[in-house]
């Protein structure tokens, strides 16, 4: 019965999500990347539902929650009903071509014999996706396997799957000011809360299992999705080695078995970067539509704001800079033809999406932060520095993978300064929001209070997740699209 | 001869009677020659990830050691068990400490007048043949009369350097508690695996940039290069991820026992299960171990409440000792700390040593 009721809160969800997500993208999705932003975007609606409860004084219990699901899908089907969705790839966004494997341009432009084919071809088109492929199901293997043991963490069992628990118990949201009953953190929103407790609604009791599984349903879908709408936008290979960069960072690992918030904020956060790109390639190709795709972008980086306070700071003001960045003035980095002000619409749906919670913490008088004033007292703290350069070149929570970064990035700009090239722009504002949530969370760390986190090695590393991440996003399929062009012999402006 | 901080001599006897009783005595004893036993260690990251077992209280004695060594011969006596420990100093921007994860463990050091054994330092991956200087520590009980004869040692060869490498490169991630934070990383002769790595991807990147620019290389070969390395990493990381999952899951569908956190899933159910049925239940923890225990125990019992015994005492209806060492009195009434009032219990179920639950009879 667990399972029966897990898998259909599992397809509630999805189906609510897909129909959400084809009644806002319209004909610009795929189905299969419909479904796979099916359950994240449940997921989302699902938090809304859980706050709307919250504020108006519902009881959380089965009849409140599936009953205002069911009025979510209701309303969901009727506007998604009008919309046809493709079942196929429709015309491909301007990167797509610059994006086949390299050793097919190879061959095809005759410039390598058939030996150097042949090697090219086996190692780059057989092994190292074999090898990819399987790096990334060892982890997935971790994860899903971990899930199933008992929660384990220190901020699981007091922050995370407790304040779950206590407010499943209570058929209410739980805002303990002290560790009595044993949760601290009344001040983290609640997406991550409300999901474990609605696939626990129709358990007879309490399920671990059951919450640590909808968790990581949330991580596989959301790389999923992320997966198929890059494949769309970069090519398999692509996005397989892009997957693969950030499966791969060693933390992360550990977080899609049994994580914090951290690693929510992050898949939110890649999902809406993606449908950007997706939106800004669109845009540049004059395919119209491209609205649709930045609404939905706008939507799940508000999602991560509703995971962790680190979703505001991390994802939905750099968003903002970003979309201001691309579709502003600035001649050089402008993807598009929005107006300003379609920008400024978008802009406000994604603050009025994500601030609800932070106007509810100060109408209940409780303090934003978890730290208190602390994240307010500047100063520079430089013997910091060593320490965040040992956690990021030289611990174990990122493996090769800074290196690995920055040393593709300076060869795509290496390229760029000999051959003139321009690098390709809506893929340079996603890595300039790299840059930004990089730069911003040194700051945090080594300009205020929170030096105690990376001293302590708290919360330095889970925190660099993100950013690396997001680098990995804007370097990667980047770097492919540049060296794509050596084959191809030509330049793309 | 080694110098030691503490022994200016080379012949020093510990008496374990209690925190404060520490000798350096200068006794004249005739070392008899003995064939030294090298003796297994165990590294203390090993060690974490299993539930502590509290026998009864230990004191410790820590000496400094400063010389290039891969192995250091001790001759000593003992009239108990005892453990030693070597630890490894690192220097950090916060000054110069050891990584306990790091530390040595040689347990069950045989009991005996003047034997001798050998300790090799090369399988803890914080040893470099470049260190010169370590922590000795000697563990035992209150009253265990410890004689440390002498010390010598052996120097770092490049032979045994080289062994030391592939030892430690075998060395795996430790996947603690704290791992959600951060994690170790490899490290072979003292030096961070990614940051060996790291170099020699930049090496390569250097290589190949000159060929790049000057003899128009394939560009995507960069890439491919950057995949290599960082799947090399990854395939020694991936290789612990499954070794860790293999373990998991065997303990937990074998014992119900996960890493640390031992019999705290059988408590909860022999907790769950022994509920009184005409109050609701209140549980008392005793407890000298991290907090993760409490916060584990509140986790799987919630709604029913569960304190630490100076906060939940008289109208607890149960208890659980965690790390704690206590049995009755012969009335049959126990205290967790002094001052609490004692109350009778009937014991539920003792766990490992230190590890037990009871029910409380009635009100004190």
């Amino acid at each position: 019965m667990t399972l029966l009721f897990f898998s259909g809160v599992a397809v509630l969800l999805t189906v609510e999500g897909r129909w959400l997500v084809a009644a806002i993208a319209r004909e610009n999705l795929t189905r299969s990347e419909e479904w796979a932003l099916g359950f994240p975007m449940g997921t989302f609606a699902n938090a809304l539902l859980f706050f709307i409860c919250t504020v108006g004084g519902i009881p959380l219990n089965a009849l409140a929650v599936f009953g205002g699901h069911l009025g979510i899908v209701i309303i969901a089907f009727a506007v998604s009903s009008r919309v046809a969705t493709p079942s196929t790839p429709f015309d491909t966004p301007s990167l797509r071509l610059g994006l086949l494997p390299p050793s097919l341009k190879l061959r095809r432009t005759g410039r390598v014999t058939r030996r150097g084919i042949s090697r090219d071809f086996n190692f780059k088109k057989y092994l190292l996706p074999i090898l990819l492929t399987l790096a990334i199901l060892i982890k997935l293997f971790y994860g899903i396997s971990h899930a199933l043991l008992p929660s384990y963490s220190y901020d699981t069992v007091s922050q995370w799957n407790m304040r779950a628990k206590i407010s499943y118990e209570d058929r209410a949201i739980a805002f303990d000011r002290d560790e009595v009953r044993g949760m601290s953190k009344p001040q983290y929103p609640i997406l991550f809360h409300s999901l474990q407790i609605v696939f626990n609604l129709p358990q007879k009791e309490w399920q671990d299992p059951v919450a640590n599984g909808a968790t990581l349903l949330l991580s596989l879908t959301s790389f999923l999705a992320f997966f198929l709408l890059l494949r769309r936008l970069a090519g398999s290979f692509a996005a397989l080695v892009t997957l693969a960069c950030i499966l791969t960072i060693p933390l992360l690992s550990i977080h899609l078995a049994q994580g914090y918030g951290d690693i929510h904020v992050l898949t939110y956060v890649l999902l809406g970067a993606v449908l950007l790109l997706h939106s800004f390639e669109r845009n540049q190709g004059n395919q119209g539509n491209q609205q649709e795709l930045l609404l939905l972008s706008a939507i799940f980086v508000a999602a991560s704001a509703w995971v962790k306070q680190e979703g505001m700071v991390f994802g939905v003001v750099p968003w903002m800079v970003i979309v201001g960045i691309g579709t502003g003035k600035f001649e050089g980095l402008k993807v598009g033809r929005f107006r300003g002000l379609e920008v400024l619409k978008f802009g406000g749906l994604v603050f009025l999406l994500s601030l609800p919670w932070t106007l509810f913490l100060l109408i209940k008088e409780l303090p934003l932060s978890p730290h208190g004033g602390g994240d307010l007292m500047m100063g520079w703290h430089p013997e910091g520095v060593p320490l965040a350069l040992k956690a990021l070149f030289a611990g174990g929570s990122f493996g090769m993978h800074w290196y690995i970064v920055i040393g593709l990035l300076l060869s795509v700009l290496f390229e760029r300064v000999r051959r003139g090239r321009q690098v390709e722009k809506s893929m340079f504002l996603i890595f300039l929001w790299g840059i930004i949530t990089f730069f911003g969370a040194l700051f945090i760390f080594l300009c205020t209070s929170n030096i105690e986190f990376l001293m302590n090695a708290q919360t330095f590393s889970r925190t660099m997740l993100l950013p690396l991440s997001l680098l990995i996003l804007g370097t990667v399929p980047l770097f492919y699209y540049n060296g794509s062009h050596d084959a191809e012999g030509g330049s793309r402006s | 001869m080694l110098t030691f901080s503490s022994f200016s001599l080379n012949e020093s006897a510990i008496e374990f009677t209690g925190m404060k009783a520490f000798y350096s005595l200068c006794a004249g004893v005739l070392l008899i020659p003995a064939v030294a036993f090298a003796q297994e260690s165990i590294l203390a990251s090993d060690t974490a990830r299993t539930y502590p077992v509290v026998s009864g209280p230990l004191v410790e004695k820590t000496l400094m050691v400063e010389e290039q060594a891969s192995a250091l011969e001790i001759t000593y006596s003992s009239d108990a068990p005892i453990e030693m420990r070597v630890s490894f100093f690192v220097e950090t921007p916060k000054g110069i400490t050891y990584n306990p994860l790091s530390t040595l463990r040689f347990k069950d050091v045989p009991v005996g007048s003047n034997q001798k054994i050998t300790l090799d330092l090369t399988g803890s991956p914080a040893w470099s043949p470049r260190g010169k200087s370590y922590l000795f520590h000697v563990i035992g009980s209150p009253g265990t009369v410890i004689m440390i004869h002498s010390i010598s040692h052996t120097p770092p060869s490049i032979g045994k350097t080289i062994a030391a490498a592939f030892k430690q490169i075998g060395v795996d991630e430790p996947v603690l508690l704290s791992s959600v934070n951060t994690l170790e990383g490899y490290r072979v002769l003292g030096i961070s695996l990614s940051l060996m790595l790291g170099l020699a991807f930049i090496v390569v990147l250097i290589v190949l940039g000159i060929k790049f620019f000057t003899f128009h290389s394939s560009f995507f070969t960069l890439l491919t290069v950057s995949l290599i390395f960082l799947l090399l990493y990854d395939s020694r990381f991936s290789l612990d991820l499954l070794k860790t999952s293999a373990r998991d899951l065997s303990e937990w569908t074998e014992r119900g026992e996960y890493r640390q956190l031992g019999p705290i899933f059988a408590i909860a159910d022999l907790l769950k299960g022994d509920a009184p049925s005409d109050q609701s239940m209140k549980v008392s923890v005793c407890m000298k171990l991290d907090d993760i225990y409490l916060k584990q125990l509140r986790y799987r019992l919630y709604p029913a409440p569960v304190r630490r015994s100076s906060e939940l005492w008289t109208d607890a209806t149960h208890l659980v000792f965690i790390g704690v060492p206590r049995t009755p009195a012969l009335d049959g009434t126990i205290v967790c700390t002094e001052g609490q009032i004692p109350r009778k219990v009937s014991l539920l179920k003792a766990f490992v040593d230190g590890t037990a639950v009871y029910r409380f009879d009635g009100n004190p």
